[in-house]
């Protein structure tokens, strides 16, 4: 039998800001020649640094008012992913994230959002104090 | 009042047909859109002002109840020879009169309503001389054999007392005591097939919607008649209504449905009124409705009307256009006998086919199949039309030839001119020559020369037509009446417009007649719906009958017909001109000069190519020629 | 099921469309109309492939992949020298009619055929009559707009080219639009789409526009998420759940 699904477990406490988590996202998530976007970002409330990005709600508002069904629960991974395919574009699920973790690329004219790198989120691997950890 | 029963009906025909044996004399008068145009109307008026003056009782229309009247008017439906109207026939003795005013109305009453006589130097006369006494013997009906137009120009379209008495819903009658099965397998050995145009088989298609599991199933009656100079369906919804409702009736009675809907396009305003009465007073008599006849079935039929599309008449988008939706096709790989009005299985026939339906179920499959060709059986409505002696409406058995047709039903073409091509089918068929003019009217025969049966049109063509310019006549009416869903017949056809034009306008290419045969081709495979893959149809069969034509627009620059403007002067042969001076104010480029009685002559350089010139001229002199243009 | 695609044998589930089963076996058709999430409309006729009911079959019929459900034992043929010509001829005629949409140009560049320049349109616009616009809108729920009129006229509109209240002004017709021709102006104040000017909703936070009222006010009347839940940017959002986080946890 497998294992419970994993979970990208974020421990702000542990953050010590420097930023590795964007640019692993960011590799991640473009091509050898160009960064991409990265789904992650740090946010300094009171100066305490802490990495923002989507925590795959269980009852996703996202997914609620996606009117298509492009927005569906990866069986395996358990993260709420976009099927590109199906997406129109039309930034409901943006105006819908009540954290705000789903931004819109307008160059691409798409949603932005976090999908656990497939079961091997970048972020997590090379955070270098296990602020953020895959488990 | 309700017929509750089946036996209420047959007393109620009872006592309608002895009032009608009754009467010493029935007049009818033709106030079909032709003959009203023609005055008609005036004319019924003044039989009736006439009659009264003459103290003759005339019973009006379906209004039989006056049991002093001896003599009966009926305002019909078309009687088919549409150029002569108004027509008028008197009955029991069959005289038929063409084109009688209103002036002849005192004369009509006082001869031939209050006694027997026939007006002889009002009849029709042959070629020969010969006067035809009755209307039996004129040629133009001799050769007919109605079944679905035999009520049409017979029966008062708004009367059901009428229709009744005429034996109208005996085949209903007859169809409530078969079984379901029975009516669709007697429909099918009819071998009756869609008088549409595609040619399918009715009583198949009546299986596959009975068959089909669903809740509810629809019949609709297709009456959105677009094709240029087809008016079958319009005379048949104007001039015997009850007969469609009877027709559809007997067919939801054999699949099954309770609902129904005759789909009639904007411009058929009178059609809409008759029908719309026709529904309501089956309703009141319980012949529409819960129940119908006292028999435990019920079916109701609704008016849809169509807002002028042409490709409303294509079955799925007739069906989205029902709906509420913008009437264009989706694709058809599901058949609509299967998943078709609101995804239930749906039936939808022409209005002629409908309209065979009562006499199949009456007389029998035996006796509608012993008629026409073994492949398609019973006769076909025709809309002859153009280039043709005798215009009008008519019904012929199947496997008439297209010479009889033109030739002793129409009376040849028109001002004895040479007969060029016969359009047959619409926009989706096609352009036959002299060479097909043997060939059977049947479905496979006219699909196998290129050209197809279609709804019914059949244009005349003279010597003076040029064959490009009538494929760019109907691919411009394409053009504009595609729907403009998929991009072949959008695009496609709006090319094709563009290339034809260039032919007429002798700016073609060589090469393009290869190009537009392909993209034609192209249109035909690619497009989304039955129209766009018809479309090019016109011009195909044009190629394939008059080639040489289309190579002398691109390579020589010439039209022989004389119709493409670019390509043509006119000239005066001297041989001819008798100086009647016609011409001259007839042009409107002031380029004829010539004194009276003197032999006129065209200034080529100001010619126009119009050819008002030759239409005018009534002693065969002005010629066609060629422009040259140079080459480009 | 069974059916066979250029010699592949594929296995389909009843209901699936050809060009479905082909994309799922990286098996590849060209297509302009098609959208995974929208509902099917055969339009521009770019996926058409030959089928045959069986293998013995000779009769070849070309169908809308996208359209035509599958058969068992259905042999499909994507490549075949007619597909590829009728392909030629849709994009010839689609470049005739938008000489200004690149799109088209590079697509047709890369099939690769005869091609045959046709006349071009004079008043060619860069709509390709794809109706991903009309069925996006619809799967919104708004219907705003719809193709009119008929033939080389036809045209996507709102209702009579007026201002409608249909319209949330949302910009979905232009984000899915493939070759631009669907013009939107954007200002902090207002956008203007369809000769429609709609005002621009500012965040509660930092007040930037960040979506139209009347597009503020479909998502909340949409009654899925409760209304406060369109007040803030998405940058204002995650700075407010960041300070929340962190305040919880302290």
């Amino acid at each position: 039998m497998r294992s419970p699904t994993p979970m990208l477990i974020i421990d702000w406490r542990k953050c010590i800001g420097c930023r590795t988590c964007e640019l692993a996202c960011a590799m991640a998530k473009g091509s050898p020649e160009k960064l991409g976007r990265p789904r992650i970002a740090i946010h300094r409330p009171d100066d305490a640094p802490i990495p923002m990005t989507c925590l795959q709600c269980l009852e996703a508002a996202c997914v609620k008012i996606c009117p298509v069904g492009a927005l569906s629960r990866h069986p395996e991974t358990g993260a709420v992913v976009l099927d590109e395919n199906r997406c129109i574009h039309c930034q409901s699920c943006v105006a819908a994230c009540p954290f705000g973790h789903i931004s819109w690329a307008e160059e691409s004219r798409t949603p932005l959002k976090c999908d656990l790198c497939d079961g091997q989120p970048a972020c997590a691997k090379f955070c270098p104090t296990g602020a953020l950890t895959y488990k | 009042m309700k017929l509750t029963s089946v036996d209420m009906l047959a007393q109620r025909r009872e006592t309608l047909v002895q009032r009608t044996a009754a009467l010493a004399r029935e007049v009818r008068v033709c106030a079909g859109t032709a003959c009203v145009a023609a005055g008609a109307g005036k004319l019924s008026d003044a039989i009736q002002r006439e009659a009264a003056a003459q103290g003759l009782v005339l019973a009006v229309d379906g209004d039989a109840a006056d049991v002093e009247a001896t003599v009966r008017l009926v305002n019909t439906g078309c009687q088919g020879l549409c150029q002569a109207g108004p027509l008028v026939r008197v009955l029991p003795q069959d005289a038929f009169y063409c084109g009688v005013r209103p002036k002849q109305a005192a004369r009509l009453v006082s001869e031939a309503l209050q006694n027997n006589a026939v007006i002889a130097d009002w009849c029709a006369v042959s070629p020969q001389g010969q006067r035809y006494a009755t209307r039996a013997e004129v040629p133009f009906y001799r050769h007919q054999q109605p079944i679905a137009l035999e009520g049409c120009g017979a029966v008062a379209p708004e009367s059901l007392d009428d229709y009744i008495a005429h034996g109208g819903f005996a085949a209903l009658v007859r169809a409530l005591e078969m079984s379901p099965e029975d009516i669709v397998q007697t429909v099918e050995d009819a071998g009756l097939r869609g008088r549409g145009g595609g040619g399918f088989s009715t009583g198949r298609k009546w299986r596959i919607a009975a068959s089909a599991s669903a809740s509810e199933r629809y019949v609709i009656c297709n009456g959105d008649e677009g094709d240029p100079g087809a008016f079958m369906d319009c005379a048949i919804m104007e001039g015997d209504p009850f007969r469609i409702i009877e027709g559809m009736t007997i067919a939801a009675r054999a699949i099954g449905a309770q609902q129904g809907f005759i789909y009639v396009r904007h411009e058929y305003p009178k059609a809409v009124a008759r029908l719309d009465k026709a529904i309501v007073a089956c309703r009141e008599a319980g012949l529409l409705g819960a129940g119908i006849l006292g028999a435990g079935f019920d079916f109701d039929v609704e008016i849809a009307r169509g807002g002028g599309a042409f490709v409303c008449g294509e079955s799925t988008a007739l069906m989205r256009s029902i709906e509420g939706l913008v009437g264009e096709p989706r694709a058809n790989y599901v058949r609509s006998v299967q998943e078709g009005l609101y995804g239930q299985p749906t039936v939808l026939n022409n209005v002629e086919t409908f309209a065979c339906v009562p006499a199949i179920i009456a007389r029998g499959a035996a006796w509608f199949a012993a008629t026409g060709t073994p492949g398609s059986p019973g006769t076909k409505a025709f809309c002859l039309v153009g280039k043709v002696a005798h215009t009008g409406l008519i019904e012929v058995p199947m496997g008439t030839t297209l010479r009889q047709v033109i030739f002793d039903i129409g009376g040849g073409v028109l001002d004895g001119r040479p007969f060029k091509a016969v359009q047959t089918g619409g926009p989706s068929g096609g352009c036959l020559g002299e060479a097909q003019l043997d060939l059977p009217v049947d479905f496979d025969a006219l699909t196998a020369a290129g050209s197809m049966m279609g709804s019914g049109g059949m244009i005349v063509m003279d010597d003076r037509t040029c064959m490009v310019d009538v494929a760019h006549y109907y691919l411009s009416f394409l053009q504009s009446e595609s729907c403009g869903r998929c991009v072949p017949c959008r695009e496609g056809v709006a090319q094709f417009c563009h290339l034809l034009d260039t032919m007429r306008r002798g700016t073609a290419k060589p090469g393009d007649l290869d190009r537009a045969i392909r993209l034609a081709q192209d249109i035909a495979q690619a497009s989304l719906c039955g129209l766009g893959k018809s479309a090019p149809n016109p011009f195909l069969s044009a190629v394939t009958h008059f080639r040489a034509e289309f190579e002398a627009h691109i390579n020589d620059r010439t039209c022989s017909a004389g119709v493409c403007r670019d390509l043509t002067v006119f000239a005066i042969d001297a041989q001819n001109c008798t100086g009647c001076g016609l011409c001259a104010p007839a042009c409107p480029a002031d380029a004829i000069a010539g004194a009276p009685k003197q032999v006129h002559v065209i200034d080529a350089q100001k010619c126009t190519g119009c050819g008002a010139c030759r239409t005018v001229c009534r002693d065969d002199a002005v010629r066609a020629l060629p422009r040259n243009l140079p080459c480009n | 099921m069974q059916l066979v695609i250029d010699g592949i044998p594929c296995t389909a589930e009843s209901g699936e469309t050809i060009l479905q089963v082909a994309r799922r076996n990286r098996i590849d058709i060209p297509t302009l109309c098609h959208h995974d999430a929208l509902e099917g409309v055969g339009a521009c006729r770019l996926c058409v492939v030959a089928v045959r009911a069986h293998a013995e079959a000779v009769d070849a019929q070309v169908v809308a992949s996208c359209m035509y459900a599958v058969k068992d034992g259905l042999q499909v043929d994507t490549a075949t020298p007619e597909v590829r010509r009728l392909r030629q001829t849709v994009l010839d005629l689609l470049a005739a009619r938008c000489p200004d949409a690149p799109e088209i140009q590079a697509l047709r560049e890369r099939m690769g055929g005869d091609a045959i320049d046709y006349a071009p349109a004079v008043d060619g616009s860069k709509c390709i009559m794809c109706y991903r616009c009309v069925r996006a809108c619809e799967a919104i729920g708004c219907n705003a707009i719809a193709a009119v009129n008929r033939g080389p006229q036809k045209e996507i509109a709102p209702p009579f080219f007026d201002a409608t209240q249909r319209c949330i002004g949302c910009g979905t017709c232009a984000a899915i639009c493939p070759t631009g021709h669907i013009a939107v102006t954007e200002t902090p104040q207002y956008r203007e789409i369809w000769s429609q000017r709609f005002a621009m909703a500012q965040c509660a936070g930092c007040g930037a526009p960040f979506m139209t009222e009347a597009t503020r006010e479909h998502l909340a009347g949409l009654g899925k998420l409760k209304p406060d839940y369109f007040t803030h940017c998405a940058a204002c959002r995650q700075r407010d759940a960041a300070a929340r986080f962190v305040r919880v946890g302290t």
